[in-house]
This record gives C-alpha cells, sequence and structure tokens, in this order.
C-alpha cells in the first residue's frame, strides 16, 4: 500500500517536471522562431502556450507582437489589449498598442468625459492588486501613526501621529477606491475589436436592408464598446447583434460574427 | 437547206409587209422594289422620219431616263419592182420600282404619218424587295480594279469595307508590350472618313506610333485584294490579368459607288455617295499575371532593361548638391516604371527625383532609356552608404525574372561652406514596436484579485485587532497606575519575596535578630500592602478583623497572628535554636504563598 502511493507520489513529481519543462521549452520555440522572424510559427507556439497553461500579460504581449509582425493588426491589438488587461502597468504593451493603433485606418473621437479618462489612467498605474498592497501597508502605517500617538510622550510624536494617521487612512480608502476600480477594469468583458477587414455597421439589430439602415463603414483592429446585445433567429441560424459605442458621438449595431470580445 | 431558209425568209417577208404599221410595248411583269426595270417600246413603220414617242407615268414607279432609242433597222423590199421601205425602231424608258403592288402602264402613243398609234395597255407587279444575294451581286464580286463592278446597287457589306483591330498576340504576360494595329480595309473609294467612338483601350496602357492615315496600300486578305489605310499604331501594356478586351470603335465612311447608266450604245458612270456606320472589331487577349514569387525590388519591368547608377561628383561638400542619376535602358515598358527604391542617409536633404524619358517603338516594342536624377544635398559630414534595393525585372521571352545588383556608393563628405551647427534633439529616424519578453512570468488561467477576498479584508482586520488591544491594555495599566493601592496590591507578593530572601540570607548567615526583623518587616509590608493601609496603622489586634473582612479563613488568619507572635516573642527572646528559625522562614512563605492565592484583596472592603 505504502509503495504503491509513493510510486503514485514519485511519478507525479516527475509529471509535473516534465509538464513545467515542457513550458519553458515552448516558451523558448516560441521565442526562437519569432527571432528566426519566423512568425506564423511564433503565433502557434504563443497560443499553445495560452491554451494549455494560461496566460500572463507578457505572453500576451509576445503573442501581439507575433501577430504584428505576420501582418494580422486586429488580433495584435486584441493581444496587446489583453496584456494589459493582466497588467495594466506593462508599458511597453502600452506603447506597442498605441503604435498599432496609429496605423489602423479608423481614427476615432474622444471616448468617455476627461474626469473617467483620468480615472482609469490613474488607476492603470498600477495592478488592481497593487493598489490593494498599497492600501494594506497604508492602513498599518496608519495604526503605528495611532499607536505612536497613544503610546509616545512626545507632544511632537503626538501630533505626527495624529495628523499622519488622518492622512494615511485617508490615503487606505483612497488606494482601496482604485484597487476596486482597478478589478472592475481588468475584470470587465464589454470591449471587443473588430476583426472583420471592412465592417457595414447597421441603425437597427440586422442586416442593413437599404442604405438607409446603414451607419457606418469601420475596418479592422477598431475597439468597441459593448452596451446592449440581442439575439434572434433568423432564417436558419441564430444572430447575434450589438450595440456598439465607437466614441462618445457613434453608436450603431454590429454583428458578433465581426467582432472579437477582448474577454 | 438553201430551199427551206428562202422559204422562211420569204414568210418572214410577208409578216412584215403585213405589220407594216404597229407599236408594241413590252416591260417585265414582275420586278421588285429597289430594281431598275426598262420599258420597250417597238415602232414598226414606213418609213419616214422618226417620230418621238409620248410615254406617260407609272404610279409607284420612278421615272429615270428616256424614252430613248436604243435600237433601229430598215428594211426596204423591192416586190415588182415596187420599193416599199420599213423602219423599225425601239424606244427604251428607265424606271425604278419604289413601291409594291400592281401598276398600269397607261399606253403610249406615236402620231406617223398623221396616223395615231397607241400601245395596248399592260400592267407591271412590284414585288417586296428581294434580298440582295438574287440581285447578281453575289455572281459579280466587287474588285477594286474594276469600276464596272462597284456598282450603286450593291449593299457595301462587311466584306468590302471593314475596320479591323489586330494584336501582335493572342496572350502575353502582364506588362509585356503588345502591338496593337488599327486598319480600314475597303474595296471602295472613300470620299469622307470620320471616326465617331474611338476604341477604348482600358486596362492597358497606350503607347501611340505616330502615323499618317491614308489609303495608299494594296493587301490581299483571305483571297480579295483590298486598299487599306492605318488608322493607328500603338504599343500596349497591359495593367492587369485577366481577358482584356479593346473594345470597337465607331466610323462614319462615305464610300463612293457608281450608278450604271444605260444610254443605248454606251453606259455612263455616275458616282453615287454612300454614308454607312461601320464598327469595328473588338479585340480580345489573354494576359496572364506575373509568376510568383516576386523578387525582392521588383516594381513592375518587363522586358529587358540595363540599369547603371552615376555620381554627378567625386567630392562631397555639406550643403553642396550632388545629383545622382539612375539610368535605365532596355526594352519594355521602360515608361511606366515606378521610380526605384534608393536608401539615402537621412542625414542628406533629398528634393524630389527628375524623371526624363527617350524611347521610341522599334518593331512590337518600346526601347529607350528612363533617366531619374535625385538631387540630394549632404548636411552633415561624415562617412555615408547611398544603397539600392536590386532592380528587377521580368523577361517575357525566358519567362523568369531578373535581378541586377547595384553596388553601394560610400560616400565621405567633408566640411563645406559656412553652416551654423546647433545643438540637436534627438531624432528618431523611425519607430517599430517593442522587441518581445524573454520571460513568460507567471501563467494562470485566470487572473485573482486580492481585493474584496475575505483573507484580504482579514489582514485588515487584523491590524485594527492589535492596535486595539495594544490599545487597551495600555489603557488598563494607566489606570493602575494612577491607582497606588492597586499598585501596590499588584507589587505585594514581589516585596514580601524580596525581604523574605533577605531574610532567608540572615538565616544561613544565623544572624537570628535580623532575620527576624527582616520576616516581620515582609509580612507586615505584604499585608500594609494588600490590605491598603499604611503599616503604621496595622497592629496585632486589627490584622485578624481586617483579614476576615475581606473573608480570608480563619486557619490562615490563626496561622499569620501565629508567626507574628512568635516573630514578636523571638526578638525579645533572642535564644531561638537553628531549627526553629528555619520552620518560622518555612511558615512564613507558605503563608504569604496562601495568601498570594486569595484573591479577595483587590475587592473594596466591606463596610
Amino acid at each position: 500500500m505504502i509503495r504503491n502511493l509513493l510510486r503514485i507520489f514519485v511519478s507525479l513529481i516527475v509529471f509535473s517536471f516534465a509538464y513545467l519543462s515542457a513550458a519553458a521549452n515552448d516558451w523558448t520555440r516560441a521565442d526562437s522562431a519569432y527571432k528566426a522572424e519566423d512568425y506564423k510559427t511564433a503565433v502557434e507556439l504563443y497560443n499553445r502556450i495560452l491554451n494549455t497553461q494560461g496566460a500572463s500579460s507578457d505572453l500576451y504581449y509576445n503573442l501581439g507582437n507575433a501577430y504584428y509582425r505576420s501582418g494580422n493588426v486586429a488580433q495584435a491589438i486584441l493581444s496587446y489589449e489583453r496584456s494589459l488587461r493582466l497588467d495594466p502597468t506593462n508599458s511597453d504593451a502600452k506603447d506597442n498598442l498605441k503604435f498599432v493603433n496609429e496605423r489602423i485606418v479608423d481614427e476615432k473621437g474622444q471616448t468617455g468625459s476627461f474626469l473617467s479618462t483620468a480615472f482609469n489612467d490613474i488607476t492603470a498605474l498600477m495592478t488592481s492588486n497593487g493598489w490593494a498592497i498599497t492600501a494594506l501597508v497604508l492602513f498599518i502605517l496608519t495604526a503605528l501613526a495611532i499607536a505612536g500617538y497613544y503610546f509616545v510622550g512626545s507632544v511632537a510624536v503626538k501630533k505626527l501621529g495624529f495628523f499622519g494617521g488622518i492622512v494615511t487612512l485617508l490615503l487606505t480608502i483612497v488606494c482601496l477606491i482604485f484597487a476596486f476600480h482597478g478589478r472592475t477594469m481588468q475584470s470587465r468583458t464589454d470591449y471587443a475589436i473588430i476583426t472583420a477587414p471592412t465592417t457595414v455597421l447597421s441603425t437597427v439589430p440586422r442586416q442593413p436592408a437599404n442604405r438607409n439602415e446603414e451607419a457606418m463603414l469601420l475596418h479592422e483592429g477598431t475597439k468597441v464598446k459593448i452596451l446592449n446585445t440581442v439575439t434572434f433567429k433568423a432564417d436558419t441560424a441564430n444572430q447575434t447583434w450589438h450595440d456598439v459605442e465607437i466614441d462618445n458621438n457613434h453608436r450603431a449595431w454590429i454583428n458578433d460574427s465581426d467582432i472579437e470580445k477582448i474577454f | 437547206m438553201k430551199r427551206t431558209f428562202f422559204i422562211l425568209l420569204l414568210l418572214i417577208v410577208t409578216t412584215l409587209s403585213l405589220t407594216a404599221q404597229s407599236f408594241t410595248v413590252q416591260a417585265p411583269p414582275r420586278v421588285s422594289v429597289g430594281d431598275k426595270f426598262y420599258v420597250k417600246y417597238v415602232l414598226s413603220f414606213n418609213g419616214g422620219n422618226i417620230p418621238d414617242i409620248h410615254v406617260s407615268q407609272i404610279n409607284g414607279c420612278k421615272h429615270l431616263y428616256g424614252p430613248i432609242i436604243t435600237g433601229q433597222s430598215h428594211v426596204t423590199q423591192v416586190i415588182n419592182g415596187n420599193a416599199s421601205t420599213t423602219a423599225k425602231i425601239e424606244y427604251a424608258c428607265t424606271y425604278k420600282a419604289e413601291k409594291e403592288g400592281t401598276y398600269t402602264i397607261q399606253p403610249a402613243t406615236v402620231t406617223v404619218g398623221g396616223k395615231k398609234l397607241s400601245t395596248r395597255q399592260t400592267s407591271i407587279t412590284v414585288a417586296p424587295a428581294s434580298r440582295p444575294s438574287q440581285q447578281g451581286q453575289s455572281s459579280a464580286q466587287v474588285s477594286i480594279d474594276d469600276i464596272d463592278s462597284q456598282t450603286a446597287d450593291k449593299r457595301v457589306s462587311g466584306k468590302d469595307l471593314f475596320v479591323r483591330i489586330m494584336l501582335s498576340k493572342s496572350h502575353a504576360y502582364e506588362q509585356e508590350a503588345i502591338e496593337c494595329t488599327i486598319k480600314l480595309y475597303t474595296k471602295y473609294n472613300i470620299s469622307s472618313f470620320f471616326v465617331t467612338k474611338q476604341p477604348a483601350f482600358d486596362g492597358f496602357l497606350v503607347e501611340d506610333v505616330p502615323s499618317q492615315a491614308a489609303l495608299n496600300t494594296q493587301e490581299t486578305l483571305n483571297g480579295q485584294t483590298y486598299w487599306t489605310a492605318l488608322l493607328k499604331k500603338c504599343i500596349l501594356f497591359p495593367q492587369k490579368s485577366g481577358r482584356l478586351t479593346i473594345v470597337s470603335g465607331n466610323y462614319d465612311i462615305d464610300v463612293v459607288q457608281y450608278e450604271l447608266i444605260n444610254m443605248g450604245f454606251y453606259t455612263v458612270r455616275e458616282p453615287v455617295e454612300k454614308k454607312l456606320k461601320i464598327e469595328s472589331n473588338s479585340a480580345s487577349i489573354d494576359i496572364t499575371p506575373l509568376p510568383q514569387p516576386q523578387p525582392d525590388g521588383f516594381n513592375g519591368a518587363v522586358g529587358n532593361f540595363n540599369v547603371k547608377t552615376k555620381l554627378s561628383a567625386n567630392n562631397f561638400r555639406t550643403n553642396e548638391p550632388v545629383t545622382l542619376s539612375y539610368i535605365i535602358s532596355g526594352t519594355g515598358n521602360i515608361k511606366f516604371l515606378k521610380d526605384p527604391v534608393i536608401d539615402f542617409p537621412s542625414e542628406f536633404e533629398k528634393y524630389d527625383p527628375e524623371t526624363t524619358s527617350d524611347t521610341k517603338v522599334v518593331g512590337q516594342n518600346l526601347t529607350g532609356t528612363t533617366t531619374i536624377d535625385y538631387t540630394f544635398t549632404p548636411t552633415e559630414v561624415g562617412d555615408f552608404q547611398i544603397q539600392f534595393a536590386p532592380f528587377s525585372y521580368f523577361d517575357p521571352s525566358t519567362k523568369e525574372y531578373k535581378t541586377i545588383d547595384l553596388p553601394p556608393y560610400k560616400v565621405k563628405v567633408g566640411q563645406g561652406a559656412a553652416v551654423a551647427a546647433g545643438r540637436k534633439n534627438v531624432e528618431a529616424k523611425n519607430t517599430d514596436i517593442r522587441y518581445i519578453h524573454d520571460n513568460p512570468g507567471k501563467l494562470s488561467k485566470s487572473p485573482t484579485f486580492m481585493v474584496g477576498s475575505s483573507v484580504y479584508w482579514l489582514a485588515f482586520v487584523l491590524v485594527a485587532g492589535v492596535l486595539a488591544a495594544s490599545i487597551l491594555l495600555n489603557r488598563s495599566r494607566i489606570r493602575r497606575m494612577s491607582d497606588v493601592s492597586g499598585l501596590r496590591l499588584a507589587k505585594a507578593n514581589k516585596v514580601a519575596r524580596k525581604r523574605l530572601q533577605l531574610a532567608g540570607k540572615y538565616m544561613k548567615s544565623h544572624d537570628a535578630d535580623k532575620f527576624y526583623d527582616e520576616t516581620l518587616k515582609a509580612l507586615w509590608g505584604y499585608l500594609g500592602d494588600k490590605l491598603s493601609m499604611p503599616a503604621s496603622q496595622l497592629s496585632r489586634s486589627n490584622i485578624a478583623a481586617q483579614l476576615e473582612e475581606r473573608g480570608v479563613d480563619k486557619e490562615q488568619i490563626d496561622k499569620v497572628i501565629e508567626i507574628i507572635d512568635e516573630c514578636e516573642m523571638a526578638r525579645y527572646t533572642p535564644s531561638g535554636s537553628q531549627e526553629k528559625i528555619e520552620s518560622l522562614y518555612r511558615k512564613a512563605t507558605e503563608a504569604i504563598n496562601s495568601l498570594e492565592n486569595f484573591k479577595g484583596f483587590s475587592k473594596k472592603p466591606v463596610k
């Protein structure tokens, strides 16, 4: 009995080592394919890691690079967006997304208000977990300040403890707000990228029947925000249409097959 | 035989004499619309002047000529010495049938020797126009050498006059030169020629060959000879693959035909112009796309080329312009090449290139030179390199790509005339995406968030709890510090033990007086602390009452009293043995320990 258990245990260890080395192996193979400018193979290998072992910000970042090099701009933007979703502080991913976004056809107007953009930008300075840890550290500082106020006799330390405690407590609350907002931003599923080379958006949630129902023409790589989704049965298959916001002034319906959700 | 002939002649003469004066009409019974026909009148009479005949119009037919005399004969007979003359005159009138129907030919009249003769009335049927083939053209083909064959009654068929678009090839590669010739073929003379719609060369670039249209060449086509005129000649360069069609052109042409007019003994040709609208054929050609993969630097050149480059100067100085000439010579689409890619250092200030082409059509292709002049000014001192993308072209004769590598120029730029060189901002020549990362980081199937998780909140609660606990502890310490009796109570045992230890020391050194003194101090001090009373107020009598009041056992009280009594006694009778001292020490320690275990001292005494 014990011998059997031992055997299972040993084989588990061997397997997990093999699994880990396979991961490292796939990664080096993908990297060397990228370095050899064989971008199609690199895309394939990065995607395999993604499907078998899970995601990371750097994995999506490398995948985005490989997609961009092999000419698939829409998938590159999708990958960079996913990379930033996992880690909003990945500055390389941020730069590459900006670089690729300047090379797509559609030029969008402003999205969101100045305040919401600023709020999102500040939140993106750290991951949600980073904000959470900062909040905890600040709370410990608050506790120490209160302790100093109580336990130390010197008036200077008491003053410092009192006002310092108030400041750190306020900062703790602010950091918690950012942590919560960061979690919302990192887990929202209402953004998508247009993957069809070109698509005509409709003013109604179905294929435009005539020119009066055509809303606008968009090209691949453009990011849209999904506000509403309608699914209905048309002919034989189900059709899904999304009410999307392209920027503050443009809103229309788009077919589900023309977009891919960031998550 | 001879006799028979004689008899016959006799009979004829007899007949003639019998019909001495007659006027008859001969008309075809049936004609078609558009036909010309003759109505013949024959007059026989006995000599004299030739009289005029009067004919009337025929409805539905147009009177063209006549009557004219087409034949006459005079017969003089001598019968029995009597000479008589019989004249026979034939008249002809020419008509053209214009409308179908049956019409009456009114009798013609003539006056001969005071006698009026008239023909009988006949009728003619005009049938609908028959097909031209029935009209005899098929039998007589039009020939450029025979004007008589170019009669106006003939329809000008597509075989007699046409415009042809001819291509030198039936299939070609994209950008490969194709010669296109547009020619007019005619068997008739042409009096005027207008192009109403030029042929359209959609999908081609056209290089025209200058030519003068003149009807000056004879050419035999399908066994027939034509006069030809070259309307247009050009070289075509197809711009896309697939089947390309040259859309036909439209032409307004006046041809000259001849109306043959029978003037009796001779025929007059009167020229008639006929207006025609001609549409040329449309020509199609299959264009093959250029084979894939195309080499780097291929910019659509198809043909046979050579390339060289030339710099206008050998010494380079800053701010002195230099011209680099890129010269492409050869045969093919040389005039329509894209500008080559030349990699100038960004430290050179470039101007727009100038392209000049010197080409002419040789055979079925375009030959010549295209020169692209790049003028630039070096702005920095240093060593630079001007690089060229290799020049690639497709040779349709061998069906393969050829590449000409062009060596780069290594250029040393020296300091030129006055330059105001100041500090410069860092300037990016190009930007690209950042490079991939080496480490995948921690891979996870789904991201985990700390905030909102129970463990996270627990950490906050823990910190707050530690803080609260320490504050509470501190609070109670402060209260005890402010409350002396509390402190004394807490410290009583400690002080008593210290005194007992000192007493222990004296016991070992057999110092009985000091031992009893310290033991008493320890007991009184302990009890004073415990009862929150100053030691001066304590006495043997009130101590039992106080302890009793706090609820201490009677037995314990007695023990304490007993120890105190023993100590007091020994102080005044110092003859105590060592055993006695040791047992007293033990008793005192036990009493303090047992009192320490009693929890009732902190309570306020019940009043």
